[in-house]
């Protein structure tokens, strides 16, 4: 009978329309489980891009860029964004030794990002700094950050014969919750800006 | 007697613009601004865990993240006050960041709840669905190939 040689094609629409059916029980049970967990952590200049960053400051100059968090742990999770500002001779955040600056964070920002979600906040800063000639460095006094007038102790920015300029290190480091330890621990990812902190 | 009736008047105003003056904080000591602003991380903490729990069961819990953030907000600007000195500020945007999270935990655990209980009859609504679905392809199925199979032998038989 020439209806038997179809058989085979009846069998294969009807698992086909079988698998649909049951896909959404299945795909209850049956997922890609996820192998890495990770934040991710970017600065981005005043056009939410990768691009047009402030370099050249000047004192009371009004500079916008945009901090975010993408949270890939797997849970929600709490974070600490640490801002700090430094010289080129002071410490900073260490890339390979993943260990943080020993600097005192001028302000903390906390965000609680759920599971596969980002956060993105503006942040518009000015530097107030002055050049003292008697020892031809620049010296910072404060930096006001949304609003939030910082107060910058002890930091003297020299000439860098090398790259002709006074350049100030604003970075940001990344924090996060450990509920086992009770405490925030460093979660080895930072971000920054290097500035021309110019005097005319 | 005048005197002593124009002395209970200024006690009464006194004690009435006292009552009267909304709740802020004066010449807050350092011990107590650090000790408001240590119940209020703590409280955040408790916060956050409660919005984990909810977020793993896979609640919507922005609004919620929004709440919590303004009061991680106000704790960091507590926070730089303290640093500054400014006792009475820091006690005062603490005070106002745990006053904020009032309630927070019961919401978080009530929508945990709400959404295990959903979670739970989604479940069950696409199992029952699904089974249903495939018995009705196979019932189906061997209907039409049964009957499609006497057709064609009856179109043969004539």
């Amino acid at each position: 009978m020439i209806l038997d040689e179809y058989r085979i094609v009846f069998l294969v629409v009807g698992g086909i329309l079988m698998l649909l059916v049951v896909s959404p029980v299945l795909s209850m049970f049956l997922s890609i489980p996820r192998t890495e967990f990770f934040s991710e952590f970017w600065l981005l200049g005043s056009n939410q891009r990768a691009e047009e960053y402030p370099f050249n400051v000047t004192v009371g100059g009004e500079y916008k860029v945009f901090s975010g968090i993408g949270n890939r742990l797997g849970h929600a999770a709490y974070y600490k964004v640490l801002v700090k500002f430094r010289n080129q001779t002071q410490s900073g955040p260490d890339s390979f030794n993943r260990t943080a600056s020993t600097l005192p964070a001028l302000y903390d920002i906390r965000a609680f990002v759920a599971d596969e979600d980002i956060w993105e906040i503006p942040l518009v800063f000015s530097l107030n700094y002055d050049y003292d000639e008697f020892t031809s460095q620049i010296q910072v006094f404060d930096m006001t950050l949304n609003d939030a007038v910082l107060s910058i102790k002890d930091v003297h920015i020299g000439w860098d014969p090398v790259n002709s300029g006074f350049y100030g290190n604003l970075f940001f480091e990344l924090w996060i919750y450990n509920a086992t330890l009770s405490d925030f621990q460093y979660h080895q990812r930072f971000v920054g800006l290097w500035l021309n902190m110019t005097t005319s | 007697m005048r005197h002593l009736h124009a002395l209970m008047t200024a006690v009464f105003f006194l004690v009435t613009l006292t009552c009267s003056v909304p709740f802020r904080v004066f010449g807050a000591s350092e011990a107590e601004a650090s000790a408001v602003m240590d119940g209020t991380k703590e409280t955040i903490i408790q916060c956050y865990s409660a919005i984990a729990k909810a977020d793993n069961v896979g609640a919507n819990i922005s609004t919620l993240l929004m709440t919590l953030h303004q009061a991680g907000e106000l704790l960091s600007q507590a926070s730089l006050s303290f640093n500054t000195g400014d006792f009475d500020s820091a006690l005062d945007l603490a005070a106002q960041s745990q006053e904020l999270l009032t309630g927070f935990i019961s919401d978080a655990e009530e929508l945990t709840e709400i959404t295990i209980q959903e979670n739970h009859s989604g479940v069950v609504t696409t199992t029952l669905s699904s089974t249903f679905g495939a018995i009705v392809i196979v019932v189906g199925s061997v209907a039409f190939w049964f009957r499609i199979k006497k057709k064609v032998k009856e179109d043969e038989n004539t």
